[in-house]
């Protein structure tokens, strides 16, 4: 298991770490990426992704940028393949486009004003429609939502034919999703049997739509807290997420990585052994513990499958 | 009369000067502002607004960036919301929101098909959005219910830096973008109105004003103006022309030569005070001429012009 790359999640630290001080940092410690969640509505201090993502382009040189995940059904598919393809203009190719259709109850829906049962379509929907506009022909489409005739978007993404698109979730519509247009599957909060489970219907479903099921890169996000023990690190990091939250949440041992260096080192390998090459890691910790947790992880983790 | 602001805008040049030596360029030159525009489909190849302006964020540190203009019915309010107050915190406080309906131009309804909007609807968007935007900055739960939009208690951190938002400005010169500064903006940026023209347009935001018991004074005067230095305003005029017939396809229309900035730079001096006189005080500058040329003709206006003004 070597050869895995790991990129932290820069999530609702800004006022702490600003932009490019998280760059050198991660770069300095030996990430191969940097991931950018969309939060649209949070109590807490949070930037939209698109500037973040662009100014993380403008202060790295090397290393892969990708969302995880960006909630599709917000915006106009248009607006998104436009936005995309700036990204990947401005970091010279280097951007994984993590989406996902948002949960089902969700405030980030309700503020957008898009009804939350049509999320899922809209998503795929959507997804059809920015690779149309990304081809180097006119694009027409007609589909539930859009419909449109002879319509072409310059400039194009540099990665051809488009930057790699990564599928968030786990659930029935994610799987299918993550088969027909997945050029990767990032799932988060899931255990390693129900990756392996998620990853046979995905094959299944990338053979229906004629893909390649080997095509698709498996990656996730997980959560991880350092700590003395797995009860002790799943106890304070579900404390701590339940008050970001402002709702109960459990960080739980088996899909996360929680607790001593050696227990974190078990939870990788058991996910590992799905084939996972990519590991979104967010520490779920207060503000302040975030670059120290970080710390650890690439000190004492990650070297040891990269 | 208080020294006049020049700024000038970025727009399709990124093959042929990318972002960081533009910004760079023109911060040097004393500019006070750099804009960015929209281009959607079929057109010449444009980046995403938002972020190019997100870009040029990182790039400078002094001056005052924006859009110039954004269509605001394509896009969502709460993102346009969010993302504003991403740049706004990026930028340390430095960001202006453009607001436009978008043009009748085929590229432009184009833009409005792709995203399946209804242009008819898209002054009653924009209405509905700039209540809504302005609403959600406050960064205290607010609920709307609107003829596009509802929603209850929805609380968008972080608030922008500038206090109470960044100022919008309206940008074009129907009467609906009228009423909307009016009500809504802190800024007012019609395209080559011309003196007379905008004394008139500038009449009706009064009289909107009044209407909504908002305070016009307020509102800052800009003028977008296209612009192209030459041997004389018949050159620049012809520099203007072949460009925009070029870069859109068409002929342009073309207003007076002095509702344009073009010419020498006692011309562009004149077209400057002529503005100033009916009380304009920030030029956003459009440079007119082909993409490798555009940069230099900015710093020639700055070298040559801009200094008349300090």
């Amino acid at each position: 298991m070597a050869n895995v790359k790991f990129g932290p999640l820069y999530s609702r630290i800004q006022e702490l770490v600003g932009v490019k001080e998280f760059a050198d940092t991660t770069v300095q410690m030996g990430f191969d990426a940097i991931w950018v969640p969309d939060t649209l509505i949070t109590r807490e201090h949070a930037l939209d992704w698109t500037p973040v993502v662009g100014a993380f382009a403008e202060h790295t040189e090397n290393i892969m940028l990708g969302t995880c995940v960006v909630v599709v059904p917000l915006r106009y598919p248009a607006i998104l393949a436009k936005q995309v393809a700036t990204i990947d203009y401005l970091s010279g190719g280097r951007f994984v486009f993590g989406v996902g259709a948002g949960p089902r109850a969700n405030r980030n829906l309700e503020a957008a004003g898009v009804d939350p049962r049509e999320r899922g379509a809209r998503t795929d929907e959507a997804l059809e429609i920015i690779r149309g506009l990304w081809s180097d022909e006119p694009f027409s489409h007609k589909g539930r939502f859009y419909e449109f005739e002879n319509m072409y978007m310059e400039p194009k993404p540099v990665q051809r034919p488009g930057p790699p698109i990564w599928v968030g979730g786990h659930s029935e519509g994610a799987l299918r999703r993550a088969g027909r247009f997945g050029d990767g599957f990032m799932p988060t909060s899931i255990t390693a049997a129900t990756y392996a489970r998620a990853v046979v219907k995905i094959e299944r479903h990338a053979e229906e739509f004629g893909r390649d099921p080997s095509s698709i890169t498996r990656a996730m996000h997980l959560s991880f807290r350092v700590g003395e023990s797995e009860e002790e690190a799943s106890a304070r990091a579900s404390e701590d997420m339940t008050n970001r939250m402002g709702r109960k949440v459990e960080i739980r041992p088996h899909e996360s990585a929680v607790g001593t260096v050696d227990d974190c080192l078990r939870s990788l390998e058991r996910f590992l052994s799905c084939g996972i090459e990519h590991i979104v890691a967010n520490p779920i910790c207060k503000r302040p513990e975030f670059m120290g947790q970080m710390e650890i992880f690439a000190t004492k983790i990650m070297p040891r499958f990269q | 009369m208080p020294d006049p602001k020049f700024g000038v805008i970025y727009s399709r040049l990124h093959p042929v000067t990318p972002i960081p030596e533009f910004a760079g360029a023109i911060e040097d030159s004393g500019y006070d502002s750099l804009w960015v525009t929209e281009g959607l489909v079929n057109e010449m190849p444009a980046l995403d607004i938002m972020l190019a302006l997100g870009a040029f964020v990182q790039h400078t540190q002094r001056i005052t960036v924006g859009t110039c203009v954004v269509i605001a019915p394509l896009r969502n309010p709460a993102i346009l919301a969010k993302e504003t107050a991403t740049l706004d915190f990026l930028s340390g406080g430095r960001v202006v929101l453009g607001v436009g309906v978008g043009g009748s131009s085929n590229s432009r309804s184009d833009a409005f098909d792709v995203c399946g909007v209804d242009p008819r609807q898209r002054g009653a968007i924009t209405d509905e959005m700039l209540e809504i935007m302005t609403k959600l900055w406050s960064a205290r739960p607010v609920s709307h219910e609107g003829r596009f939009h509802s929603f209850e208690n929805i609380e968008m951190g972080p608030a922008p830096v500038q206090k109470p938002h960044p100022p919008l400005w309206a940008g074009g010169e129907a009467e609906g973008v009228l009423r909307r500064a009016a009500r809504w903006c802190q800024g007012f940026v019609p395209s080559n109105p011309g003196v007379e023209e905008y004394g008139r347009l500038w009449g009706r935001i009064e009289g909107y004003a009044d209407k909504y018991g908002t305070d016009a004074s307020k509102i800052t005067k800009a003028v977008h103006l296209y612009f192209a230095m030459g041997e004389s305003r018949e050159e620049g005029r012809e520099t203007v022309r072949s460009t925009l017939a070029k870069r859109y396809g068409y002929e342009p229309y073309l207003p007076d030569p002095r509702a344009i900035l073009i010419g020498t730079p006692d011309d562009c001096a004149q077209t400057i005070e002529d503005h100033m006189k009916i009380g304009v005080t920030h030029f956003v500058l459009n440079c007119a001429r082909p993409l490798p040329e555009v940069k230099g003709d900015y710093e020639r206006f700055a070298e040559t012009v801009m200094p008349r003004f300090r």
